[in-house]
């Protein structure tokens, strides 16, 4: 039969084999149906690799086999000529089509007879039977290049048993873990596609390329919002209004703020986390991880008050020069001598907000408050808080990074105590770029805004901490 | 359609970024590719590090096209305030060129009033529309010796900007924010200096339109009157002294305008005293006491407009800069640009999966509890495999006790299958056992086997699926759940599921 213009893979096989998790994985789609019962795939479905919009090749997902005697049984009955038996399958797929006895086989066999090359999947953890037999010799009837892969799906092995049955049927028998394979398998095993079809091998190849460079991507990404998380987290700085009220008032409400803190500080941790599994395309998956703690003893608050928007500090440097300004006119026309009129300007412009300025806090001016008060809950002034959130970001990224998507389990994040884990990470680069970071981790919890150098040096240190970690 | 300003792009990008955190990641990465695409192919080249300006380049690029969909689609998308915004700003700078042009002309007018009494005194002109000048020029440089960011809000108080916009917060409703208070809610963490460069930048607008109403102020002056400057001072000041003095404030145009220099002659001829009422060497030739203006116009555009020229062109740059690399370092920037280079690379289907139809459970199949041995016949299905037969101890221990054995399945033939169930309904058993591998499914061929396999048995004949365990391995409950899901289907009442022991 001729091939499909686009390379097009038809994942065929006994039900519950890991066909479907090996499109979740060479697909990196996690919303795959994969269940334990079998027969969760009921129709096929084509998951086409596209590079804007342009698609490189497409995999398709099928049902299994559920009667490849009978279906091989009829199909013999129409002559067994080698030179016939391509056509037999597709006469076998157009007589059938309505015939909800052969449904399962119509389905898988379509888009073979449309030019599909074939990936059978067998379980390499479960013994090979005679019972694939029939389902694997449909599939040679079909003449299409096609590829056998073992899947391990538990932990015992036959995947020997299953080699010399698989190479009868099949030009090229390759083991591949739909569960545990690296991203560099998977790059791996579409190259392997490429050698099935000439007319394959430069639109594979394209596709490879196009994967690698995406995953570099997503992961300079998911570095450059683990930066800006980062950077968030060091300088959030929460103020609210303080009412007028006893001690005991603002001791209550302090605590509730410095409580509301801490949660919003994890709350920015799990929403960054949230988007890094959504740049490798993990959407809703669980996460087992321990929560981001803060001591409340770490963070820096304080009351403080504004009076015409200046704070205290601010209001005496401006006394004290319009106090030099005003002392100086003073000098020049009432004859006292320039300089001491202004040091007396200074004095008394600087008293007089040191000790009359609070009052007027409460005071209004036609309705509105000249001042108010107030209370700044942040930073977390504990040195070593830039690496215990570095530190943890990094290990829920090479989580991600190793992960697959035919995995449905929850993506465990290892409980690691916050302050080892920042040791460890911080003793791992180098002492220049210890002292970097360390220089930009002061720098923004000064509040001072990072520039473009810095915000690369962080996402850098990411990006090597992760790829460091990550299996290969 | 004026082209939107840098400062209106800032504000909308840190919009529209606020307004794409909660949407699908997906559709962002089509809209943003699909603007990426339309970008010059220099620009467009993913892996390439792209440099500041390509940078902030395809980031204006971006917010124009987003502006232009949203406002297609109804202006449904984020609030895009960076116009009304830059408006406000450009208010504030024509308020700020009107109150210099005033001032500065109202100052010189009260300076340079000149009634015909008394010559205008030289040195008080000098101090106050130079001499000011140079001291607040002063005061900028040495705060702003820091870095602009250290231009705190203290020295703002007196910047002319900062005035108009406390005026501003007095004047409008409580509440309403103006352009300082968006510009500065539009800001992330730590880009607060970027609004006191604004301030600093509108300043150095007023201070220019200062300058230049005072040398328009002049100007008028020296045209429609005649003016006549001397100079006075109580100082012992001889004239050598003072011309020397005056010489060198005049060194930056002395080459370029030797008229605007003034001779020792003028200097001695110019000193006169109020208490004598008259000049020093008196009578003399008023046009000459008015040649001074050369002199003062030339100081006042040296150290007064220049400067403020520069110093506005200094922050003018320091300003844009700044707001260049905020939009540049925002938070999402990044992404925003790699989401644009980047090709679009996606391997899944965009649409809902089909989930198998559920439904209503089958009723729960019937498990053999082997009380008694019973005597059955037993069909081996795909158990061709040496390995994976069968063994006695294993139906021993499962109270079967075997009549015959028969094969079916597996590499079988169906007719083959058909035989055995003929031969099975000749026996006319009580009991037949189907051994079946417990780890593989049950496919629709083995539901068609016992389905027909029902047909000529008696009704009360028990029908014992044996599930055959891997070696050295047991039955697991999933392996269970998934046969008896299976042949629950259909819904047999002597049909029963048995779980084999480890070999």
């Amino acid at each position: 039969m001729p091939l499909a213009r686009i390379p097009t893979f038809a994942i065929v096989g006994h039900p519950n084999k890991g066909k479907s998790s090996i499109v979740a994985t060479l697909a990196q789609d996690s919303a795959v149906d994969i269940a334990a019962t079998a027969g969760t795939t009921v129709t096929p479905r084509a998951y086409p690799m596209q590079i804007d919009g342009k698609t490189l090749y497409q995999l398709i997902d099928t049902p299994g086999f559920q009667r490849a005697r009978a279906a091989m049984e009829w199909m013999q009955g129409k002559g067994s000529e080698a030179a016939n038996r391509a056509a037999v399958v597709r006469q076998f797929v157009a007589e059938q089509r309505d015939n909800p006895k052969f449904s399962a086989e119509v389905q898988l066999l379509d888009p073979v007879i449309n030019g599909a090359g074939i990936l059978y999947v067998v379980d390499g953890s479960k013994p090979y039977g005679a019972e694939y037999d029939p389902e694997m010799e449909i599939l040679r009837w079909s003449g299409q290049p096609s590829m056998a892969l073992i899947n391990k799906i538990s932990d015992n092995d036959y995947t020997q048993d299953w080699q010399s049955p698989l190479s009868q049927y099949f030009k090229i028998v390759r083991a591949f873990n739909a569960q545990s394979a690296s991203f560099e398998r998977q790059v791996q095993l579409l190259t392997g596609f490429a050698v099935l079809a000439d007319d394959w091998y430069a639109p594979l190849q394209q596709a490879s390329s196009a994967l690698i460079q995406q995953r570099q991507q997503r992961l300079n990404s998911a570095a450059n919002r683990i930066t800006d998380m980062l950077v968030a987290m060091l300088q959030l700085v929460e103020v609210s209004p303080l009412a007028p009220a006893a001690d005991s008032d603002n001791n209550a409400n302090i605590t509730t703020q410095v409580y509301k803190y801490q949660q919003r500080l994890k709350t920015m941790e799990l929403s960054a986390r949230a988007e890094v599994e959504a740049l490798f395309n993990y959407t809703d998956i669980d996460r087992l991880e321990n929560p981001l703690t803060t001591l409340a003893e770490d963070l820096f608050s304080q009351r403080s008050w504004k009076l015409f928007g200046l704070n205290r500090a601010q209001l005496m440097t401006t006394a004290i020069i319009s106090g030099v300004a005003t002392g100086s006119l003073f000098g020049i026309g009432g004859g006292v001598t320039l300089l001491l009129g202004a040091t007396l300007g200074a004095v008394i412009g600087a008293a007089s907000v040191w000790y009359g300025s609070e009052q007027l806090v409460d005071t209004k001016i036609k309705g509105t408050p000249m001042g108010g008060h107030q209370l700044a809950v942040g930073l977390v002034n504990n040195p070593n808080f830039g690496w215990v959130l570095l530190s943890r970001a990094v290990t829920h990224l090479t989580h991600v990074l190793n992960r697959n998507h035919a995995r449905r389990d929850a993506l465990q994040v290892p409980h690691i105590e916050n302050h080892h884990n920042a040791i460890v990470t911080a003793a791992s680069l180098s002492t220049k770029q210890r002292q970097q970071l360390e220089s930009i981790f002061a720098k923004a919890r000064n509040r001072k805004m990072l520039d473009l150098k810095q915000l690369a040096q962080i996402a850098a240190v990411v990006s090597e901490l992760a790829g460091r970690n990550r299996q290969a | 359609m004026q082209k939107p300003s840098l400062l209106a792009d800032l504000i909308d990008i840190q919009a529209q970024i606020a307004h794409d955190q909660p949407h699908d990641r997906a559709q962002l990465q089509q809209r943003d590719r699909a603007i990426g695409i339309g970008l010059p192919s220099h620009h467009n080249a993913a892996g390439k590090p792209a440099d500041n300006r390509k940078n902030l380049h395809d980031l204006r690029h971006w917010i124009k096209i987003v502006r232009q969909q949203s406002a297609d689609a109804g202006n449904r998308g984020a609030t895009f305030s960076g116009d009304s915004v830059q408006q406000s700003v450009n208010i504030t700078l024509f308020v700020l060129w009107l109150g210099g042009l005033i001032g500065g002309w109202f100052l010189t007018q009260t300076v340079l009033h000149y009634d015909g009494a008394q010559p205008l005194n030289l040195i008080n002109s000098l101090l106050v529309l130079v001499g000011f000048q140079l001291f607040m020029l002063l005061l900028l440089i040495i705060f702003a010796a820091g870095g602009f960011d250290s231009i705190s809000t203290t020295v703002a108080i007196f910047n002319p900007a900062a005035i108009v916009v406390r005026l501003l917060r007095k004047l409008h409703p409580s509440g309403t924010p103006i352009f300082t208070t968006r510009l500065t809610a539009a800001l992330p963490t730590g880009a607060e200096f970027t609004t006191r460069r604004l301030l600093v930048y509108l300043g150095q607008h007023f201070t220019v339109a200062f300058n230049v109403g005072i040398i328009a102020a002049l100007i008028y002056l020296v045209t429609v009157s005649d003016l006549a400057f001397g100079w006075s001072t109580s100082l012992k000041l001889d004239t050598d002294t003072m011309y020397r003095w005056l010489h060198r404030l005049a060194t930056p145009w002395n080459t370029l305008l030797p008229l605007a220099s003034p001779e020792r002659e003028l200097v001695e001829a110019s000193r006169y005293y109020r208490l004598q009422s008259q000049l020093q060497n008196s009578p003399l030739d008023p046009w000459l006491l008015a040649t001074w203006w050369r002199y003062l116009l030339a100081a006042i555009v040296t150290y007064g407009l220049l400067p403020r020229l520069l110093a506005l062109l200094i922050c003018g740059l320091s300003y844009h800069r700044a707001i260049a690399n905020t939009i540049m370092a925002s938070p999402n920037a990044s992404q925003i640009l790699a989401r644009m280079r980047a090709p679009l690379v996606t391997t899944n289907r965009n649409d809902c999966h089909a989930r198998r139809q559920t439904t209503a459970p089958p009723a729960a199949m019937r498990q053999r509890r082997p009380n008694a041995m019973l005597s059955c016949q037993i069909i081996e299905w795909a158990l061709a495999q040496p390995k994976q037969r069968v063994s006695a101890s294993q139906l021993k221990a499962a109270n079967i006790q075997p009549q015959q054995f028969f094969a079916a399945g597996g590499n079988s033939s169906i007719r083959q299958d058909q035989s055995v169930i003929a031969r099975l309904a000749a026996d006319s058993p009580t009991a037949v056992a189907i051994v079946v591998k417990a780890w593989e499914p049950p496919l629709a061929e083995f539901v068609d086997f016992i389905t027909e396999l029902r047909l000529p048995l008696a009704a009360d004949c028990a029908v014992i699926i044996l599930l055959l365990p891997l070696a050295d391995s047991v039955v697991d409950a999933q392996q269970r759940a998934m046969w008896a899901t299976e042949l629950a289907r259909l819904n047999d009442a002597k049909l029963y599921l048995q779980a084999l022991q480890c070999p």
